[in-house]
């Protein structure tokens, strides 16, 4: 009997040595890439550039009966430009999500939704969101630091090579004023801006046997950016 | 087959089995092998712009939620490799191997009492 308990404890550290020598490695990092602003776009308001590759920006989640899927990224690259007339409205701005930088916590499986049965990273490397308008702008907080808005924001979501107008009610832009605080995150005056929707794979072309039982119809996203009037 | 070899391959199976279902369990019952990611750890640790915000005290809703980053050694292999262990790949080959010397040894019994009449 002790040589069982023995056994069993030497192959549980086994399992546990192999998978501890074994984490991925990091992700090329898909941000390094240079934000240009449209002159017509920054012609319309203040611009602010996204502040990449810090806090995670992106939550996915897939809830299917089989399966439950999370992913997450911090690497969207973009620009929103800010109204100069109505606080909190954004008038114009393009997000891009790099599909490859969308990480599951399993490598084969990031590695499927790359591929051309999923997101076609090949062709569609990235998730675009371009901004519009924004409605419904509310202030709902306001103090010397900051003012924060809600508001629903107009635009058009490109995925897997498919664009569709999206609106999203229930969003929620902040505006920090440059201070002492804000310096030691970044440099100039920050936005946030926070959006929940979801995304119907049908709706952008994606079809797949295993949709409706191990990936959900409906994938959630949780939107969290924060930019700067200065790139960073 | 030799007692011995039968008894060896039938605790070694065992203990496979229990090992596997141990790492399982103190892993945390993922249904996929996983291992730790740099970027996810990365992204994870960087909570500046989220605490300016929380502390500014603007209304914010939490901060998106976090993907797991963890060792687990979950109940399906996820891919080759060390992602190819799992308690299925590690159970399966144990519990046939150990079918494979129970069979072997009342093959044997059935043999015996036929050679000692002969």
């Amino acid at each position: 009997m002790k040589f069982l308990v023995r056994a069993a404890a030497m192959t549980t550290i086994v399992s546990t040595l192999v998978l501890a020598q074994n984490a991925s490695q990091p992700a090329k990092d898909a941000s390094k890439q240079a934000v240009t602003i449209p002159e017509a776009d920054a012609a319309k308001g203040k611009p602010y550039y996204t502040i990449t590759n810090k806090d995670r920006q992106v939550y996915f989640e897939s809830n299917a009966p089989l399966e439950n899927i999370k992913g997450q990224s911090n690497q969207v690259v973009g620009y929103a430009v800010l109204s100069k007339e109505t606080g909190g409205s954004i008038v114009a701005g393009e997000w891009r999500l790099p599909v490859k930088s969308m990480k599951t916590g399993i490598d084969l499986r990031d590695e499927h939704l790359a591929s051309s049965d999923w997101l076609d990273a090949s062709k569609h490397p990235d998730v675009v969101f371009k901004i519009v308008e924004t409605k419904d702008v509310k202030e709902t907080k306001k103090t010397e630091a900051f003012t924060t808005y809600s508001a629903t924001l107009v635009g058009t979501l490109s995925l897997h090579g498919v664009s569709k107008s999206i609106s999203i009610p229930g969003s929620t832009i902040t505006v920090l004023k440059e201070s002492a605080a804000t310096a030691k995150v970044a440099k100039g005056e920050i936005i946030s801006v926070r959006s929940k929707f979801s995304v119907t794979l049908k709706d952008y072309g994606i079809s797949h046997p295993v949709i409706g039982e191990k990936v959900a119809k409906d994938v959630s996203l949780d939107v969290s950016l924060f930019l700067s009037s200065v790139p960073q | 087959m030799q007692a011995r070899t039968r008894n060896f391959i039938l605790i070694g199976g065992g203990v496979v089995i229990v090992g596997a279902l141990v790492a399982f369990l103190a892993t945390g019952m993922y249904p996929y092998t996983r291992f730790k990611s740099e970027s996810i750890a990365n992204a994870n640790a960087e909570t500046d712009l989220t605490n300016l915000l929380a502390e500014s005290g603007a209304d914010q809703a939490p901060p998106p939620a976090a993907v797991d980053n963890v060792n687990a050694l979950g109940f399906l292999p996820s891919g080759p490799g060390a992602a190819s262990l799992s308690v299925v790949t590690l159970a399966v080959p144990a519990m046939m191997a150990m079918a494979g010397a129970w069979f072997w040894e009342r093959r044997g019994r059935r043999s015996e009492p036929r050679a000692a009449s002969k």
